[in-house]
């Protein structure tokens, strides 16, 4: 389950104000997170959270459920 | 064995039906042995060289699953790799490294002696290792489980209808449907007859027909008038498109007639409004392959740098893609002017923003043709350079296009440039109103027998009298 | 039955506009042109007057018009001004090009060529026609190319043109106590017949494609393209004999008329029109003897070629298609020099 903070840093670097996410949705059906901007996406959050994540387990998370999962990891470390 | 030809229609109508006739239990077997006939007739000698393939990649990806650290993973990915990707390289950049290389010795005084060997590209070379390669990286990636079947796993690999020219599908995608039963359905042959007609009409009608008017025209450009060499430019764009769409088309028909979804390979792309959406629109299953397994680990990497990571990413990725096409400097030119005008959009894209924010007419409908429009115009440069044999001769090209001498035949140049654009939109636009590339099932019935029974009637004629031009993405 | 009548209607009405969107796309892309040779009652196969062609399938590309007045090259009429040179080209393909634009052909560069040599207005006329033979070649300069007056006339003979059978239906030679008649026999045959019935056909693009079709069809060639390599396996290609025999100790059926062409062309020998043989290296003997006996005027091309090239350039090499046949772009440059050359040395060099 994303947390709101979580949502709003994605939605805040993609200039979204409105916009369902959730543990399900992949990078491709949220409109402006294409390839290009993923880059700009995952360093927002990992300023946001003040982490620095493996691009190997970036790489294997499949959709934002799983994104956030690695987050938790990651700060419970 | 080419698409556009008797043999290959002869072919299918042996297959299809006894595929459906064998049972169940052997048809993956069936199709893997019709797979490697096919591959044969084309050229018997690499077949050893498919088994290589698919041999070390089956194993690298048993190894990789079962292995429990990161680093022996990561060793049995890079080997898989290393032996795919050296067997690529040897056939197909072996001479061209040499000659390069000697090339630049040269410049220092230094004459080398080399040995050029004569090689062959095996045919669907570039496309088959890249599709076996995929089964590693998702296995890596923690994507998909080794597959248990090593019959269906080399189908996999061989699929004779992505075998010569993709598209590059996916282990996670192909595979687990040759597991499933395959029944016969009325829809799915329906679907496949459609997409073949189309790619047929697209190839044999648009793309080999502009293409020995390019072909004659780059061959000897001095000989010919700057509307004739703009002719030839423009048609190439269309050739290049319908020759490659067609030949999806045939692919995804054919796998539709065995009862297998094979991926879209081109979404009206010459529609972009960017160089950045034309890469989301072409050889989609090309550009979905580099961007995952290189781009996106490359811009992962280099994430610290911000947007000059993106730009590095691009670079390198694009600059591969431009020598993937072709052991050719032009080849690579080409991927670096793509790779040039996705990085100058990534770097200012800022400003961009700033500017669309003031000026409001920018997102209005009409700028959107012009931005297709100006697209399409840095595309058509763009493909000078991998059409053209050489530097010199793209430069001829850019030299005397825009000096315009007319000619008695400069109404009917555009005329003819004017028809196959118009035609090549009437498809594209079909398609994407109708969301697929077999809007012609969406057609009244009557209407779609009467088109397919004319369309083929013309197109076996046309196969009949003249010399067919081989696809242009074979030669990759 | 209702229902199935309004289908039937239905379909028949996309039928046609399907035809239609075909017919369009072909001409107009240029795919498949009508037909710009016709059979006319008087020549047989000749250009028609007015029609475009875009000829692609074959060694070279090329686009042109047949003039208006049905030759081609630019539309220089019957009667011509004193002051003007008029040279005449007549042959058979190696004369049409058709795989050439007309500024490629040794046509317009001769004629562009003599005219800053000579300083006069000069004009070449191109009467060449694909596949025509010696006899057609002849009938086609009686006929026609006289009509023109041209000062010079220029028959480009191949050796294959000697025994060259005819192609197409058309007028024909016969040898009547030693002199030539032309004989319209052609016209009672059936296969004539066949082709008026259908000549309607070529005058569309799809119906000249099912002309084609056909042609190819009844030349029975096409084991290699329906079944490939198959074809290859179970036909293992016997040497083709060469249809053309040892000609240099079989005298061929056409040598009697052959030679009374040859007699009948040097009767123009002192006559105001100035006739040249344009000839290939490789006659039979006894051709090259009559040439002498008559005394006619030759320039040997495929010498001048070759000497040209010394061997290395394949002059009949095509680039793009990769096929040998025909004079390429850079041998029609070569030709269209030499003979602008050639003549202003034979009539205009002051000695």
């Amino acid at each position: 389950m994303i947390s709101d903070e979580f949502r709003s840093v994605i939605l805040k670097e993609l200039n979204l104000d409105d916009f369902e996410i959730n543990d399900e949705t992949t990078a491709d059906q949220v409109p402006g997170w294409d390839s290009l901007n993923h880059l700009n996406v995952i360093l927002a959050i990992e300023n946001a959270f003040k982490i620095e994540l493996s691009s190997y387990d970036i790489i294997k998370c499949n959709n934002i459920g799983e994104l956030y999962n690695l987050v938790q990891s990651k700060l419970e470390e | 064995m080419a698409f556009n030809s008797f043999i290959y229609i002869f072919f299918l109508i042996i297959v299809v039906p006894l595929y459906y006739l064998i049972p169940d239990r052997y048809r993956n077997i069936f199709l893997l042995s019709i797979s490697y006939i096919f591959y044969a007739y084309s050229d018997v000698r690499f077949i050893g060289l498919i088994l290589v393939i698919t041999i070390t990649t089956f194993v690298a990806g048993r190894k990789i699953y079962d292995s429990k650290e990161r680093y022996s993973k990561k060793l049995y990915l890079i080997i898989a790799l290393i032996i795919n990707l050296s067997i690529l390289g040897v056939f197909k950049y072996f001479n061209f490294f040499i000659d390069s290389t000697s090339n630049l010795l040269s410049v220092f005084g230094y004459n080398l002696d080399y040995v050029h060997i004569k090689l062959i590209l095996p045919l669907g070379i570039s496309f088959y290792t890249f599709q076996a390669l995929t089964y590693v990286f998702d296995i890596y990636y923690q994507t998909l489980t080794p597959t248990k079947s090593f019959i269906n796993f080399s189908l996999f690999v061989a699929f004779f209808p992505t075998l010569t020219a993709g598209p590059i599908e996916r282990a996670k995608r192909l595979i687990p449907q040759f597991e499933k039963k395959t029944k016969f359905s009325k829809d799915n042959f329906k679907e496949g007859i459609t997409l073949i007609s189309m790619g047929m009409f697209r190839k044999v009608l648009i793309g080999d027909t502009c293409g020995r008017i390019v072909d004659h025209i780059f061959a000897t450009p001095n000989y010919f008038l700057s509307i004739e060499l703009l002719m030839a430019v423009l048609l190439y764009s269309l050739q290049i498109y319908n020759d490659f769409a067609g030949y999806s088309d045939i692919a995804r028909g054919t796998a539709k007639l065995l009862g297998i979804d094979i991926m879209d390979n081109f979404n009206q792309p010459y529609f972009s409004k960017s160089i950045a959406e034309f890469w989301r629109r072409w050889h989609i299953s090309l550009s979905n392959w580099l961007r995952d397994y290189l781009f996106i680990p490359l811009q992962l990497k280099y994430r610290k740098l911000k947007k000059w990571g993106n730009v590095l990413a691009i670079s390198i990725t694009f600059l591969l893609c431009g020598l993937w096409h072709g052991a050719s400097w032009t080849f690579v030119f080409w991927g670096f002017l793509h790779g040039f005008f996705m990085s100058f959009s990534v770097i200012v894209n800022k400003q961009r923003q700033l500017v669309y924010k003031k000026f409001d007419f920018l997102y209005s409908k009409p700028f959107e043709y012009v931005k297709v429009f100006f697209t399409f115009i840095l595309l058509s440069m763009s493909w000078i350079f991998f059409r053209a044999n050489s530097f010199n001769e793209a430069f001829y090209f850019f030299q005397h296009i825009f000096i315009w001498n007319g000619t008695e035949f400069t109404l009917r140049i555009i005329l003819i440039i004017s028809v196959f654009y118009l035609v090549t939109f009437i498809i594209d636009f079909l398609e994407q109103h109708y969301k697929t590339h077999s809007f012609l099932l969406k057609f009244n019935n009557n209407f779609r027998y009467a088109f397919l029974l004319v369309n083929w009637a013309i197109i076996l004629m046309y196969l009949f009298t003249s010399k067919q031009l081989p696809f242009v993405y074979s030669k990759f | 039955m209702k229902e199935i009548i309004k289908k039937i209607i239905r379909t028949i009405f996309f039928l046609f506009i399907i035809v239609v969107f075909f017919e369009l796309f072909l001409r107009f892309t240029e795919i498949s042109l009508p037909s710009y040779v016709y059979d006319s009652p008087k020549f047989g196969r000749i250009q028609k007057p007015g029609a475009d062609y875009f000829s692609i399938l074959g060694e070279g590309f090329g686009m042109g018009k047949v003039n208006k007045f049905g030759y081609l090259g630019p539309a220089y009429p019957k009667n011509k001004d004193k002051e003007v040179i008029r040279i005449a080209l007549v042959g058979d393909s190696y004369v049409e090009g058709n795989y050439l634009f007309d500024r490629q052909h040794y046509r317009y560069l001769l004629e562009k060529k003599l005219s800053m040599l000579i300083d006069k207005k000069v004009e070449v006329l191109n009467f060449g026609v694909g596949g025509y033979n010696l006899r057609d070649i002849y009938i086609n300069f009686k006929k026609r190319v006289l009509e023109y007056n041209p000062n010079i006339v220029i028959i480009f003979i191949r050796e294959g043109n000697f025994l060259q059978k005819d192609a197409n239906p058309g007028p024909n030679l016969e040898l009547k106590n030693g002199s030539l008649k032309i004989e319209y026999k052609y016209k009672n045959t059936k296969q004539y017949k066949l082709r008026m019935e259908f000549q309607l056909l070529r005058e569309y693009s799809i119906g000249n494609l099912i002309k084609e079709t056909y042609e190819e069809y009844s030349r029975k060639n096409y084991g290699k393209l329906l079944f490939g390599k198959l074809y290859s396996i179970f036909h293992p290609s016997n040497n083709l004999a060469s249809n053309n025999s040892d000609s240099s100790n079989v005298i061929d059926k056409y040598y009697s008329i052959n030679k009374v062409i040859l007699e009948k062309l040097s009767e123009y020998n002192n006559s105001p029109i100035k006739i040249f043989i344009a000839k290939s290296n490789n006659y039979p003997v006894y051709y090259d003897n009559l040439i002498s006996k008559y005394h006619l005027s030759t320039i040997d091309l495929d010498s001048l070629l070759y000497k040209y090239s010394k061997g290395t350039e394949i002059l009949n090499y095509w680039k793009a298609s990769g096929e040998t046949g025909h004079w390429n772009h850079k041998a029609q440059r070569i030709i269209g020099n030499y003979l602008a050359n050639y003549i202003y040395n034979y009539f205009y060099k002051k000695k």
